[in-house]
């Protein structure tokens, strides 16, 4: 008879065994499924569609059905731990290694049957989900694309759940030390480089994390990234939309078959219900356990030692954390094995234990020494660059490709490809490294006098390039530092031509991200294209430093507009400002943005004039110093001075209306600034307003520039106390 | 053919088996008896590819058995802890056999579970103790193995049952030439069934034999004689066993039947009779022999000063 890898037989048979366990959680997540989605719409059917409450429910799938995220949390290690069970009894385990099949057939067979209710039980939710929201296009919308990868993403986590939980029952035989094990096996190599890499990090501040491999990166790993936010990770969305974190992690989940596989084949039939297929493994595991607890401790000592900062408050935490762990070894063994006895002869694993502690603590003070004395000269140094500040966040939009894309600043990133060969600028990025370094070794750093003396220092990353070999590293810099640096840029002929030569507009891969469509942005972003060729690259070059640090504008007022591009398998954010210093684009923008608004509007103002009108909402808002004010006329009265009246019915039932005077004035200033486009430097007011007319309701918005004393009195004295 | 060639198998720091060697012809009903802890079961799921042996080979017509689905779908074991996954009915369980093993029979299986009075739709959580070994032994006969391994099964049977097995194995083995290993704390259960007989204690195999061989070469001489004698009168005899009350002796000899008979006759005794022994006795009497004396506290056999022979 040939040796199977697979039986159909005992595919079948798991199916069967996971029945009653798969169809449970099939019905629980097919009823959250539509569940979800089904309350969406009937809360967005209680608004009526002119309200701001009402909107098309653009939902991500993640957002519409929820419980696929407890798909390889419960459901992977349930459907293992159900099925692969019988290694954990010794009658149920002989039975199994009885029957005429090889130990391949049995695993790779059983698994099959668990990757398939994995499947079922991810794929049959997301299509009645999504047969749910095409059943109410009215309040939501189906992102069958992003399903789709969400769906990917569950199944590749699923799977890599459930292989690891399998290399565990392969390993170890009760399920109590299933579990642990398991969870060790998922989780003990990332939160040991977290807490390293944290640890390091802390300590290392100037080595900046840019030249470290993917690897390192917690959300890389699908299962482990959505555990570890909470912690800082990242975004749900950013981890399971990346297909690299998809990839990595079904790497990672063969990596766990295959072992599993391996361990299985081998495992003794005998350690049934033993907490370890042998006693080496076991010791292993304690250890392990132990060691957990242990990186409290041995962090803190790493810190303490670095920045010199022991105090007996220190040391007896790291005490009682070693006492902690000491316990938590020896119960471990206790509640595995539920014998006594065997406790003493597991003290030598302790002596192991501690050296692991010492071999971890070496490591890492060895790299902490070998980083920090790593301080080329500027002879050693061929060129530096300026990439992103290795601490500065992304920022994540939703595009009609792509949920949440994660964009970098467009002129950051393509700068940071520029080298810069200034002696004067390496001379000081070399100088700067070690006053760095020193100044976080220094024990006062507040008396660390080679920043004393200035306004402000703010790390800035560099790429430095000594050789054949790129260090990154976070430098502080002093305000004259950055004044420097800011003029040997500006000197680069692909600096200028970056600014000044911005790329051609992309209906297909640039969105515009503010209140235009893309034919307008497209318009306005051409004719800014153009006039920037003919401004000073000095003045363009501050306009857009400032519009992409958030520093408050320089010259008048300035607006911005925001684009996302697609570029060669990345996204950038291009955030352009558009100041009365270029009176073309200013133009064009508000041209755009003007005629961008409700088409209703100009209907609407005349309706407010009618008596049997009531608006009922109102709100008035004006870029003051870079800012919005709002001015608001509603029935919670919030901000703003009150300008609602009550309305008492006709059945009794009291409601609020704008007061009727304030109404007319408003609305005659209305009419007169209809037509009115603003000049470079004009303030102008953006009005959105709701009203009632019968028992109708609808609502509306526009732009307006009003000259000196048009508005109402107290609408014009709230904004000009607001200057 | 079953060849086991110096097999051992320990656990941990334990050796349960210890270079076991034995040949288990075709055909043959194979009893095996030992003290609790002697290692039957061990030796049982190693002939089943269960466990491996940490030494030695097991073959069957000399192919392996570990790992070889081959050899396997001929061998059903009825372990002394039942295993019947979590709810199943006998029907389910039949449907599992059915899947595993090519010589089920379906006719066979629904005439056991009618001679054994079990409803095949009920789930085996509700059966009691002998119902569930029922349930095993029928599962396992149903598959029509060639090689059927029993494990301490008559615990729990009621007599007429034990005697229904019994019946069902010795059909088994004589119609299809399959061959049965039956593991025993008891030499009685194993008496009237077995063709060979095999003491296991402490992981060693200390005797093996077959039990017709046993019967008719070992067998108790009651002797008297007129003068005063002792036990080197009978030196020149075979005896295993020799103890005197007044002036008759007892003497537990091995050897020819006939011959043994004429030799003692020879001497003139007042007093002969020849009488068989049981299967007890003769396993009593041969580890004595062998240097082991038997322990009454508890069935079981020691290391004691007997004389091996």
């Amino acid at each position: 008879m040939k040796k199977k890898n697979f039986d159909a037989g005992l595919y079948r048979e798991g199916l069967r065994q996971l029945r009653v366990l798969g169809i449970t959680m099939l019905a629980i997540f097919v009823l959250a499924s539509v569940l979800v989605p089904l309350s969406d719409a009937v809360s967005l059917s209680a608004y009526p569609e002119w309200s701001p409450s009402y909107t098309v429910h653009y939902s991500s799938y993640l957002s519409q059905n929820p419980l696929i995220l407890l798909s390889f949390p419960v459901a992977a290690p349930l459907l293992t731990l159900a099925l692969f069970g019988f290694l954990n009894k010794r009658n149920a385990c002989d039975f199994y290694h009885a029957i005429p099949q090889t130990r391949n057939a049995l695993f790779f067979s059983f698994f099959a049957a668990i990757v398939t209710w994995l499947v079922i039980l991810i794929a049959v939710p997301a299509l009645v989900s999504e047969a749910v929201c095409l059943l109410f296009p009215k309040y939501l919308e189906i992102y069958p694309l992003s399903a789709l990868q969400i769906c990917t993403q569950a199944l590749i986590a699923s799977i890599g759940v459930a292989a690891a939980v399998l290399l565990a029952m392969s390993m170890t035989g009760t399920i109590f030390t299933n579990l642990v094990v398991a969870l060790l096996i998922i989780f003990l190599p990332r939160v040991l480089i977290y807490v390293v890499s944290s640890s390091l990090d802390s300590a290392l501040p100037y080595v900046a994390s840019l030249g470290e491999p993917a690897l390192l990166d917690s959300r890389i790993n699908l299962i482990t990234g959505m555990s570890l936010i909470p912690f800082g990770s990242g975004m749900a969305d950013d981890i399971w939309s990346s297909w690299r974190s998809g990839a990595y992690t079904l790497l990672l989940g063969i990596v766990y078959l295959l072992l599993a596989r391996f361990c299985f084949a081998r495992r003794k039939s005998e350690t049934a219900g033993q907490a370890a297929v042998s006693r080496h493994f076991q010791t292993v595991f304690r250890m392990t356990v132990a060691l957990v607890i242990c990186l409290i401790p041995l962090t803190d000592i790493f810190s303490a030692t670095v920045v010199h900062n022991w105090s007996a408050g220190r040391i007896y935490g790291i005490v009682v954390w070693y006492i902690i762990a000491v316990i938590v070894y020896f119960l471990y063994e206790l509640i595995s094995t539920r014998k006594w006895k065997t406790l003493l002869r597991t003290i030598p694993g302790l002596g192991l234990l501690a050296l692991v502690n010492v071999a971890i603590l070496l490591s890492m003070y060895g790299f902490y020494s070998s980083e920090s004395e790593i301080q080329p000269s500027a002879e050693e140094i061929s060129y530096v660059k300026v990439v992103p500040y290795d601490g500065s966040s992304y920022t994540y939009y939703s595009t009609p490709l792509e949920m949440n894309v994660e964009t970098k600043n467009y002129f950051d990133e393509k700068i940071a490809d520029v080298e810069i060969t200034n002696p004067d600028v390496i001379r000081m990025v070399s100088k700067r490294l070690v006053d760095t370094v020193n100044y976080y070794k220094a024990d006062d750093q507040e008396k660390y006098t080679a920043y004393q003396g200035y306004d402000s220092i703010d790390f800035t990353t560099f790429a430095i390039q000594t050789g054949r070999k790129t260090i990154y590293r976070n430098i502080l810099l002093s305000n004259s530092d950055y004044k420097e640096l800011g003029k040997a840029l500006k000197q680069i002929k692909e600096v200028q031509e970056l600014y000044q030569n911005l790329p051609e507009y992309d209906p297909v891969n640039m969105s515009s991200m503010g209140e235009l469509d893309a034919d307008s942005a497209g318009r306005v972003y051409e004719t800014l294209r153009e006039e920037i060729k003919t401004m000073e690259f000095e003045d363009w070059y501050v306009l857009v430093a400032e519009a992409g640090s958030g520093h408050r504008y320089t010259i008048g007022s300035y607006i911005l507009m925001t684009l996302v591009w697609y570029q060669s398998g990345k996204s950038y954010e291009i955030i352009l400002p558009i100041s009365e210093q270029m009176p073309k684009t200013w133009t064009c923008y508000m041209e755009e943005l003007f005629r961008a608004a409700d088409p209703d509007a100009d209907t609407a103002m005349t309706a407010m004039q009618k008596p049997d009108v009531n608006v009922i909402s109102l709100e008035i808002n004006k870029i003051i110093d870079g800012r919005w004010i709002n001015w608001y006329a509603s029935d919670q009265t919030i901000g703003g001075e009150p300008a609602m009246d009550e309305v008492i019915g006709e059945d009794g039932e009291i409601s609020y209306a704008m007061n009727r005077q304030l109404q007319t004035e408003l609305t005659e200033a209305m009419q007169k600034a209809k037509d009115r486009l603003p000049e470079p430097g004009d303030d102008y007011y953006y009005i959105s307003w709701n009203w009632e007319e019968n028992g109708e309701f609808d609502g509306t918005y526009r732009y307006f520039v009003f000259q000196e004393g048009e508005l109402p009195e107290e609408i014009e004295s709230y904004f000009d106390k607001a200057r | 053919m079953i060849k086991v060639n110096q097999v051992s198998k320990h656990f941990e720091d334990y050796e349960a088996l210890k270079e076991i060697s034995c040949t288990i012809p075709p055909g043959c009903i194979y009893g095996m008896v030992g003290s609790n802890g002697a290692g039957k079961s061990t030796f049982l799921r190693l002939l089943s590819g269960v466990y491996q042996a940490d030494g030695g080979e097991i073959l069957f017509d000399g192919e392996p058995v570990w790992e070889n689905p081959g050899v396997k779908q001929y061998i059903t074991l009825v372990p002394d802890e039942l295993y019947f996954m979590g709810g199943a009915s006998l029907e389910r369980m039949a449907a599992l056999y059915a899947t595993f093993y090519p010589n089920f029979s379906r006719e066979r299986y629904e005439y056991l579970t009618e001679t054994f009075g079990l409803n095949p739709k009920k789930s085996t959580n509700t059966f009691s103790k002998g119902m569930k070994r029922q349930a095993a032994i029928l599962l396992a006969l149903s598959a029509h193995p060639k090689y059927l391994f029993l494990d301490e099964t008559f615990d729990g049977l009621d007599p007429v049952m034990r005697h229904l097995v019994k019946s069902l194995i010795c059909e088994d083995v004589l119609e299809r030439q399959s061959t049965a290993i039956i593991t025993s704390h008891s030499l009685r259960e194993l008496e009237d069934t077995c063709d060979q007989l095999a003491l296991l204690h402490k992981g060693g195999l200390v005797l093996e034999s077959d039990i017709q061989n046993l019967r008719t070469t070992q067998f108790k001489v009651q002797v008297a004689f007129h003068e005063t004698y002792t036990e080197k009168k009978f030196a020149e005899l075979p005896v295993l066993h020799y103890s005197k009350r007044g002036s008759v002796a007892s003497l537990i000899v091995r050897g020819d039947r006939d011959e043994i008979a004429a030799k003692i006759a020879a001497m003139n005794p007042v007093l002969m009779d020849i009488l068989p022994l049981s299967l007890e006795e003769i396993f009593t009497y041969e580890m004595e022999a062998l240097g082991y004396v038997f322990d009454p506290s508890g069935y079981g056999f020691a290391e004691g000063e007997g004389e091996k022979k």
